[in-house]
């Protein structure tokens, strides 16, 4: 009650915001949770022709072929390591391009690098996934070339479960870096200049600027994509990894998303991909709590 | 920025490496994009049988000239063209809004707005109620099924979020001391300051415009309306792994070689990639808060 | 939460609407349709163009093509044959089944749709979402029964009704070893036509790099697949299902099986098969033999035009051609033929013109309109020579390439004829389609499935069980055969489905006798 009474005169005094709010909440209600009702056919056997009302209800029976088909255990312990991989190694590039970008005087330069990085994210993986087995190739690629050259023997990148992994993060940060480094270069960009001009006037180096001001500076804007990406840690790359994997590197590369897409699950099971992804999403929903907790008490900030 | 006389050695040999790196990082980026930019200029016997690499081999324009004059291409160019321009502006200005009281968390109910907000990032219903939605709302066959959906994009809404929180309060404190209401606020000062972030969400609106080919898929039957994006991947995929197996064979006489397939990919491609260099002044002059101030 | 609940609720309604409505939509239409029933049938065939006015214009829902089926040719050809304006949509290339699905589910307007797939059309039929077709051909469709046989009007038949006007493929022989015949000049080796024989020509052509390739010298290539035509005939093995004393079996549960497989790890370890095999994509392995550096590649005679260009490019003096069946230790050999329908076409029951769309199918079967449609006209499209339909570049192919797209129904006597002249576009293609399809008829075996009915185990799990299958065995083939990778494949294949499906599969077969 005491709540009430100290909300009613904010809300009065600033009811000009709160007007702001109403086309965002009627575009949640009619585009967002209108169709959510949909998740329930996870609970069910969903006939398509019969409809949610006409189907049958089967409880939990999506989620227990889930979690009891045959690899479940391999494919979901890949799904995770790859995806925490991927956190770890490439998360932190695109921040470093972007304060490197940020070190670089010379206009054109800046200008060209930034634009000339974020080409790959326009290639589909097709295109990437066909590049990609030309240059690791045993016999004619180049990379091979070059470990020749140097006395080594071919490597067969593509069907070694050594490498496979590490061919999906090297070339999904490839795709992808530059393109992450936009939202860091528009962080910086935001900062106040005069910030610099004191530090310099502290006699910091360039260095020390780097980590008493653009990082912090930047840092909400990196708590918030860190505690994005973790949710997703489910979605490991299905795309990429369909295009790049083959038989014999199953043991290493196959993830949720690739498994059920080979078992013919994704086309007409409507419950069963329902499920998968309700599954996701609450794991996803878990995580991102959990991170902006996390991270509000580690760094004072978070997302809400 | 401009280079003072005596450099310490330490600087010099940062700077080398800064520079180093930077070029080495769009070396690597460049290489793929010129061979699908060679490929697109090659005949098709050189690149079926790998021979073309950074250069065009057997050069010839006939493969880029046989997408440009195609009629799919150009109806299909103008609508994606028209589609990105309107849902960009419509989403830019809607996110806009929207985000700003959500910047004010310590306001009642904000958080709450908040997590519903995020709670739909996470969550969606899946593919059959939203395209009983779209049938629902009369918008099967319409191009606004492709812009309404998008109006807001959950992710880009934290990004304006997170940006407004980062301006200092005192320009808005020294504002309303002077009887500003919010909305003159917003319009005045929040917006003119907000020019990286308008252009970053700008252009990841306009890139998720131009490249959905899903939505158009599931919402358009009528072949006249199909955008670029989808028409391109049709093209792609045409002789794709995957469906080189379900594909009956006499369908498969119909595949376009090679060539016009790198065409398809590049030309459609450049339209998107010209909005990035157009918007990148933004990202890189910064802004003066200062003279704001003043 | 009550106002959420509306939403969905009337977001749901329409679903349940979709289906009552299905039982009332013929009700509705029987006055108009009856109207231009009439019309129709006074104007009769000779002077449809009469006729235009009274006829409505039909919506269809086609199957993705890459070229606009309202801008091609053959669309026009037929709104002038038979005097209906037609709208044609389209479907996805990627998962045509599921829009498929939410366009049947909600209600559509189409008055005819065409599904690839025969599990769609079975479950449609299933959910009573079809216009039962039988008293509409009795009633309008003189040339449907003429040109489709009841064979094939069976396989689109649930509960005694026709559901669909099934249109039938062509049965061929689709792929084969092809060979590099001057390469076996070079070596002094004559076309192989045992196992042994063809091991040994693969030996000639490591040893000797009768290329001129060095070390990316391949004496064979293929895409990542395990199953090898006329390889795996030489062990009796001709797909994945095969008639064995009168049983049907999977090829898991072939006794050949290892043999097949030790025989093909042998190249693999030996050399003779390209090492990087399981990471070929169709352009790779493409390229491999295209730029002259592979001797044998398993092909299909469609994919020839698609390289033909580039070989004679990179190696002016290339010559090839399939390879006839070889054959294995137990004196067997052969091909593998596949056929079936290509695609079901369905009036769902929510469709504003049933009569209309019979209507359109019997004109497209009237035999002239039939042939016009598929082949064009005589001396514009196509000649003839020596009995045969050749094209006339590029006419037939601007006019009529894309013809089989627009065809509901064949006329079953005489379309295999028609549809070579496509093939006559390369010669190469041709020469070498009919190679392997004029082997003598023990060589060939057919699909015993090709034709089977809608059977919901094989049809849920096909795609998955030859994954699987296709998986194992590459693995076999780079890692190593033995007894318990065998057991294993089979115990895998058991456990997503496979007994199920060989349990339904025979009981089908066992009724056809």
């Amino acid at each position: 009650m005491r709540g009430l009474s100290n909300w009613l005169p904010q809300i009065r005094r600033n009811y000009d915001l709160y007007l702001l709010l109403i086309p965002g909440l009627v575009f949640l209600l009619i585009f967002k949770y209108t169709p959510i009702y949909g998740l329930v056919i996870a609970f069910q056997n969903f006939n398509i022709f019969k409809g949610i009302g006409g189907s049958e209800w089967v409880g939990l029976q999506q989620f227990e072929r889930l979690f009891h088909s045959a690899d479940f255990g391999r494919v979901m312990a890949n799904t995770l390591l790859i995806s925490l991989y991927k956190i770890v190694f490439l998360f932190p590039i695109p921040i470093v391009l972007a304060v490197l970008m940020n070190e670089v005087g010379r206009m054109w330069f800046k200008r060209s690098i930034q634009t000339i990085i974020y080409l790959p994210h326009f290639l589909s993986w097709v295109v990437i996934a066909g590049l990609f087995v030309n240059i690791l190739s045993p016999s004619t690629g180049i990379v091979n070339g070059i470990i020749g050259f140097f006395g080594g023997g071919p490597v067969n990148f593509f069907m070694d479960n050594d490498f496979f992994r590490s061919i999906l993060v090297a070339t999904a940060g490839w795709k992808e870096s530059g393109w992450s480094a936009i939202i860091f270069i528009a962080a910086i960009a935001g900062l106040d200049p005069e910030l610099y001009e004191a530090a310099r006037l502290d006699g910091a180096g360039r260095v020390r600027q780097i980590f008493s001001i653009t990082l912090p500076g930047i840092a909400g804007t990196i708590v918030l994509m860190l505690i994005l990406r973790i949710g997703s840690v489910l979605e490991a790359g299905t795309e990429q990894i369909l295009l790049l994997y083959n038989p014999t590197v199953y043991e290493t590369g196959d993830v949720i998303g690739t498994y059920i897409y080979r078992m013919g699950l994704t086309s007409m099971e409507y419950s069963f991909s329902t499920a998968v992804g309700l599954f996701e999403s609450v794991i996803a929903f878990l995580l991102v709590i959990g991170g902006n907790q996390l991270a509000k008490r580690i760094t004072g900030r978070s997302i809400w | 920025m401009t280079p003072s006389r005596s450099r310490p050695l330490s600087e010099v040999v940062y700077v080398a490496i800064v520079y180093v790196v930077l070029t080495a990082a769009g070396i690597l980026c460049l290489f793929p994009f010129l061979n699908v930019l060679a490929k697109s200029l090659s005949a098709n016997w050189a690149i079926v049988s790998g021979k073309v690499g950074l250069w065009p081999v057997d050069f010839n324009l006939k493969n880029v000239g046989f997408v440009i004059m195609d009629a799919m291409f150009q109806r299909g160019l103008v609508i994606s063209v028209g589609l990105t321009v309107v849902g960009t502006l419509a989403a830019i200005a809607m996110t806009a809004i929207s985000a700003y009281p959500l910047s004010k968390k310590q306001l009642p109910g904000i958080k709450f707005v908040l997590l519903l907000y995020i709670f739909t990032m996470l969550f969606n219903g899946g593919l059959i109620p939203n395209y009983l939605l779209i049938k629902n709302l009369g918008l099967m066959d319409n191009l606004l099924s492709l812009v309404l959906p998008g109006l807001i994009s959950v992710f880009n809404l934290l990004l304006m979020k997170n940006y407004y929180e980062s301006l200092p309060e005192s320009l808005e404190e020294s504002a309303k001391l002077d009887g500003a209401s919010n909305l003159r606020i917003v319009l005045w000062i929040i917006i003119p300051l907000s020019a990286p972030v308008f252009a970053t969400i700008s252009l990841f609106y306009a890139v998720a415009f131009w490249s959905d080919w899903f939505h158009p898929m599931l919402y358009l039957n009528d072949p006249a309306l199909k955008p670029l994006q989808l028409y391109m991947r049709d093209v792609v995929l045409q002789a794709s792994d995957e469906n080189l197996m379900n594909l009956d064979n006499d369908l498969l006489l119909g595949v376009s070689p090679e060539g016009i397939r790198n065409a398809t990919i590049i030309v459609s491609t450049i339209p998107i990639l010209l909005v990035y260099p157009f918007l990148q002044k933004y990202f890189i002059k910064g802004i003066l808060i200062g003279s704001v101030k003043g | 939460m009550t106002r959420k609940k509306w939403f969905a609720s009337a977001s749901v309604l329409p679903l349940a609407c979709a289906i009552v409505l299905a039982g009332c939509g013929g009700n509705n239409n029987d006055g108009n349709a009856a109207a231009t029933g009439s019309a129709a049938t006074g104007s009769g065939t000779a002077s449809q163009g009469a006729g235009t006015k009274d006829k409505p214009t039909l919506k269809l829902l086609r199957y993705y093509m890459a070229d606009d089926y309202n801008a091609y040719p053959v669309n026009q050809f037929l709104q002038e044959a038979t005097g209906y304006k037609l709208q044609n949509d389209v479907l996805p290339q990627e998962n045509p089944s599921d829009k498929l699905n939410l366009i049947m589910a909600s209600g559509s307007e189409y008055d005819l749709v065409e599904a690839m797939n025969k599990q769609d059309f079975f479950n449609f039929a299933e959910n009573g979402a079809l216009t039962d077709l039988t008293p509409l051909i009795e009633q309008y469709g003189p040339n449907i029964k003429r040109a489709i046989s009841a064979e094939s009007l069976a396989g689109a038949t649930v509960d005694g009704k026709i559901y669909g006007i099934p249109t039938l493929n062509v049965s061929y022989v689709r792929s084969d070893l092809l060979i590099r015949t001057d390469w076996l000049q070079k070596v002094g080796k004559q076309m192989p036509t045992t196992l042994d024989e063809f091991v040994d020509v693969l030996k000639a052509f490591k040893d000797q790099d009768p290329g001129g390739n060095g070390k990316n010298n391949i004496p064979m290539t293929i895409s990542p697949t395990a199953l090898l035509d006329n390889l795996m005939g030489a062990y009796g093995i001709y797909g994945l299902w095969m008639e064995l004393d009168g049983k049907l079996v999977s090829v898991v549960n072939h006794p050949a099986l290892k043999d097949y497989v030790t025989f093909i790890r042998g190249l693999y370890e030996q050399g003779l098969l390209d090492k990087e095999f399981a990471t070929n994509k169709a352009a790779t392995a493409d390229e491999k033999f295209t730029s002259g550096r592979a001797g044998v590649y398993l092909s299909g005679w469609s994919a020839i035009p698609g390289f033909d260009e580039a070989l004679k490019k990179n190696v002016p003096d290339a010559q090839y051609q399939f390879v006839p069946p070889l054959k294995g230790p137990d004196g067997k050999s052969g091909f593998t033929k596949n056929g079936g329908f290509n695609k079901i076409t369905f009036v769902p029951k929510t469709a504003k013109h049933p009569e209309d769309a019979i209507k359109l199918v019997n004109a497209m079967l009237e035999p002239n309109t039939f042939k016009e449609l598929f082949i064009g006209k005589e001396g514009e499209t196509y000649t003839m020579k020596d009995g045969n339909y050749m094209p006339i570049d590029p006419a037939f192919f601007d006019k009529r390439g894309q013809a089989n797209a627009f065809v509901i129904g064949m006329d079953e006597a005489n379309f295999v004829q028609y549809w070579q002249a496509r093939l006559q576009k390369n010669k190469p293609m041709f020469d070498n389609y009919q190679l392997v399809n004029s082997v003598p008829e023990d060589q060939i075996h057919m699909d015993p499935l090709a034709f089977a009915p809608y059977l919901p185990k094989l049809s849920a799990n096909s795609d998955k069980l030859s994954t699987l299958v296709n998986d194992r065995l590459i693995q076999m083939i780079v890692d190593g055969v033995s007894d318990s990778g065998i057991g294993s494949l089979q115990k895998a294949w058991k456990d997503a489905g496979g007994e199920d499906v060989a349990k339904e599969v025979n009981d089908w077969y066992a009724s056809q006798k």
